[in-house]
This record gives C-alpha cells, structure tokens and sequence, in this order.
C-alpha cells in the first residue's frame, strides 16, 4: 500500500465564484483525478451580500476532482485551507486502506464493527501526519476579489505556516490566477521557495480580469507533475552516483 | 459536511449494537458534526449525540475521552456506533448529556468580574496540566466548549476533538485563540499553546468582546487592557504568558495565585472607598438639615420676637 500513495497529491482552489473564461473546471478537474491528483474547493461568501450559496460549479469541480467542498467567509479562510488539507489527506489513505481491504477481506472500513475498526482507524490517522504531502494552492486573483485579497494574503501565509509542523515532508505551491495571459498562472511560491520569496511577490500583485479556472487547473497539473519528475529523477541520480 | 438534520422525536438505531435513541433537541453543531441531545429508549436515560461522518476525528476523540475519562472536569464518552439515516451512514460518539450552559453563552447575558475571571482561569489552568501531564495539548481551547454544569456545579470540558499528542502538529484551532494566527509562536503541541490560548480567554472575558487576530493587534489589546482597572501585577502575567515561548502551566498557576489577593485588595478597598464616601456625603447632608432646620428654627423665632 505505502507503494501506491508514496505521496499525497492535492490541488486547493481558492475563488469566489464561477470560472467565465475558457473551458469547463470540472473536465479539467476530473483529469487531474485521473492523475492522481485531488482537487479541493473553497468557495469564498461575501460577508454583507448574504447571499445563497451561488456555485453549482463549485460542487462540480470537487466532485470531478475526488476532493471536497467548502464555503466560508475570507475570514475564515486559513482555516478552512487548514482543516480541508488535512481531510484530504487521511481520506486519500482512508480509501487505499479501503481498497486493501476490499481485495483481502471483501469488506471495507465501514463494515467492520467499531471496535475493530478503531485500530486500522488509528493507523490511518498518525499516518496521515507522516505520510510525504505535495500541495498546489491555485488562488484566484480575477478583479472580483480585489476587496478581499488583504485577508486571502494572511491566509496563505498562515497556512504555511501551519503546514510546516506536520511530521511529513510538505512540498507546497501557490499559484495566482489569471497571470500574464489567460491560460497560465503566476507563481506566488515555487516548490522549494521560502516563504521569504513569496511575501515580496504578494504584495506586488495586482488583481485583474475574469476567471480562467479550468486553465488554471491545467498549469497546476503540469506544474505539481514537472515538480515530482525533477524531484524523483534528482533522486535517481544521487543513488546512482552512490551506487 | 455538517452532520445529519434530524427532528424532534425521530427515533434512530444503532447499527451495531441495535440500541434506539429518541432525538430529544439539536444542542450544537461544528464543522463537521451535530450534536443533538437524545434519550435512550430502553434505559430512559439522557445523552449528548455527535453524529458525524469524520469517522477518523470521531474514533480519536472516542479513545481521548476514554484515557480521561478519570478526570471529572471532560465529559464521559459512552459508546460509538453506526447510524443509518436516510440510506447513508453515519458515525456518532454517545457522550454524557450536561445540563446548563456554556461560558459563551453565560457571558452573553452576564459580563465576569474579573475575580470570577481569575478563579475560572485556575480552575482551568489546574485541569489544563493534569491533561499535559497524561501527554496531551488540548489545542482548540474556546469558551462554548467549556460547560457550567447545573447539577453539580462543576466546569466540565464538553470536546475534545482539538487535542493532540505532545509534540504533534494542532489539527483544530479558533483563530482569536490561536497562537499562530497572531503571530506569537508556531501552530505545534506544546504546553504553551495551551497557555497561550487560556491567556486570549482571559483577555476576551475582561475586554468583554470578541477579538480578531485580522483586525486587533496583540500590542492594542494590552493597552485595551492597561486601560480597564487592571493591576499592572497582572498585565505583567498576562504579557509574559503571551510572548513567553514556554510557559510552564505550574508557573502560570502561581503567578495567577500571587495576583488574586492584590486584585481582591484593589477591589475591596474600592469599595471601601465608595463606602466612606457614601458615608460622607450623608454626613454633609445631614450636618446641612441640621443646619437649615436651625435656620428656620431661628428665623421663626426672630419673626415671633419681631411680632
């Protein structure tokens, strides 16, 4: 099973309504699933407007994307990122564990009786803090957010902060979108940056346009899978030059 | 994912054990759970339900509970079980019903005097290290969590679901508590987080207001504080459990033992004082009637004496 999710990959958009520009998220999502990445959305509700809960899409994407949904207020953003990463990760383990079990038992957590699940449920969970964790957070800057970005500036900051003292490795991105053009993103905070790097770049940008979700899932996708290509092959070569 | 809405007087069963519960009112509900009180049919007895589908949060808060359960101040975990509502399944932890309120509640409708802020502040503080000493940081500390139980007047501790192991990473947290969310330290199970979040519930009873940590700085609410009728004894206490990296729970507790009888002073001799001055200003009233009945007295007698 530790063969198979070495490493939890997760994708957390951050936006505060529908995409209205380029292809549908939720297509964009679902590929991101097939490749093993989860996506996760939080949907930002204005405090005055009250309104409903505006976003089928967001529903959409998190579903395409195996991950969950939430909403909340900017000022509860951090968090909502905090605890949102946190149940991606013991639900990804949660369900390799399942289907271990389902191939060996035919039967999953679920049906076993509480006490002997206590046990693997225990497991799941202090490998949930160690288990190597590979994070894009995908914020979206479009002109819509302007009056919120003070707070979403905290936010990220803090969840850095807080993603740090896991006992696992955190690789950790943070992507702005949309950035020069419509179909790519700018990179707040690249794999392997300090958190130094980032707080120059955001206070230096600047919120604008429309919302280009589904572009902006694609850039995450190739930036997350580029990132582990250059980390493993990296690898291989100080084995190598060991062996 | 909220937890399941159910009515009044639904009946539901346990999947594993075949136990039926009344659904007596909704008590509460978090991020991801609700807690209704319920009545078990066969046994006619009271308790607090929270039904959720974390069931990893769950199982951890159920064995938490279960290596407390020789301290009275956390509620007793009786059972966890399975439920099937509406062909989905739920997970839910079967917790002792405590009447009365919460302290967030209680503040609502009364504001602390800040010796009630100090003795609950040690009794909290008390309890706090005999939790540090079994090896566990309480980590999301918040006062609708701390109950006033009616029936034996005792504070009791209603969720456990923030507590971690010494030294691991805090999963749960209320942002105006939390020590990271201000800046004065790291997001990690040490005792001094716990210290650092008892030290906002203090100052959030004595301001008597919600606190921000995006809209208050630490710095503006010790002048806040400074500006109430505060000994600067405590304000000390107060900042060094602040930016104080490793405050030690045993320490606090005498600082705040030390403090206690200089507040009770100040505030006894404040009413000593408004007392002399009552006492004085009654006595410059009643030296003026004496006066003026003289007055009268005298004038009466001078109009006879003229007539």
């Amino acid at each position: 099973m530790e063969k198979n999710i070495a490493m939890i990959k997760e994708i957390i958009i951050v936006t505060d309504g529908c995409s209205n520009v380029g292809g549908n998220p939720a297509i964009a999502a679902q590929k991101a699933r097939q490749r093993g990445i989860r996506v996760n959305i939080i949907g930002i509700i204005d405090q005055k407007a009250q309104k409903e809960k505006p976003f089928d899409e967001i529903i959409s994407i998190a579903e395409a994307g195996g991950g969950n949904h939430e909403y909340t207020y900017i000022d509860n953003l951090y968090q909502t990122i905090h605890s949102l990463s946190y149940k991606t990760v013991s639900t990804t383990i949660q369900e390799a564990v399942n289907q271990q079990l389902k191939e060996l038992m035919a039967q999953d957590l679920n049906e076993m009786p509480p006490s002997s699940r206590s046990k693997l449920l225990n497991y799941i969970d202090d490998y949930s803090e160690e288990i190597p964790l590979c994070c894009c957070i995908l914020m979206d800057y479009s002109g819509s957010m302007a009056s919120k970005i003070q707070s979403a500036r905290h936010s990220i900051i803090d969840v850095l902060d807080s993603l740090k003292n896991r006992k696992g490795k955190v690789d950790i991105s943070i992507l702005a979108y949309p950035g020069e053009r419509v179909d790519d993103c700018k990179i707040l905070l690249d794999f392997n940056e300090s958190k130094e790097d980032m707080k120059r770049r955001l206070y230096q940008l600047k919120t604008r346009g429309g919302t280009p979700t589904a572009a902006a899932i694609e850039f995450a996708i190739n930036h997350m899978e580029g990132f582990i290509y250059q980390n493993n092959s990296s690898l291989q070569l100080e084995e190598s030059s060991v062996g | 994912m909220e937890g399941p809405i159910l009515m009044s007087n639904t009946v539901v069963e346990s999947k594993w054990k075949g136990k039926r519960y009344k659904i007596i009112k909704l008590l509460g509900k978090g991020g991801t759970s609700r807690v209704y009180m319920a009545m078990d049919i066969d046994s006619k007895e009271y308790y607090a339900m929270k039904i959720s589908k974390d069931n990893i949060s769950l199982n951890r808060e159920y064995q938490l509970l279960k290596s407390f359960s020789s301290m009275d101040f956390i509620v007793k975990a009786h059972d966890i079980d399975d439920l099937l509502i509406d062909q989905q399944l739920w997970h839910f932890l079967l917790l002792e019903y405590i009447p009365g309120v919460n302290i967030k509640g209680y503040i609502e409708k009364s504001k602390l005097d800040l010796l009630t802020i100090l003795s609950l502040s040690l009794l909290l503080l008390e309890e706090i290290g005999k939790i540090h000493q079994l090896g566990y940081i309480v980590g999301d500390l918040k006062l609708e969590n701390i109950m006033l139980d009616s029936r034996n007047k005792r504070l009791k501790l209603i969720d456990l679901g923030g507590a971690v192991k010494k030294n691991s990473a805090i999963k749960e947290y209320t942002p105006a508590y939390d020590r990271a969310a201000w800046r004065c330290g790291e997001r990690r199970g040490e005792p001094s987080y716990d210290g650092f979040t008892l030290t906002m519930l203090i100052i959030r009873l004595l301001l008597n207001r919600k606190l921000n940590p995006l809209k208050d700085r630490i710095e503006d609410l010790i002048l806040e504080l400074e500006g109430l009728d505060i000994s600067p004894e405590l304000i000390v206490v107060i900042k060094n459990a602040l930016f104080c990296k490793d405050t030690d729970i045993k320490d606090y507790i005498k600082e705040i033992k030390k403090v206690y009888p200089i507040e009770e002073k100040r505030r006894t001799k404040k009413i000593e004082e408004k007392k002399s001055r009552i006492i004085n200003k009654l006595f410059k009233a009643s030296t003026a009637f004496f006066i003026i009945t003289w007055i009268l007295i005298l004038s009466s007698k001078i109009i006879e004496l003229i007539q």
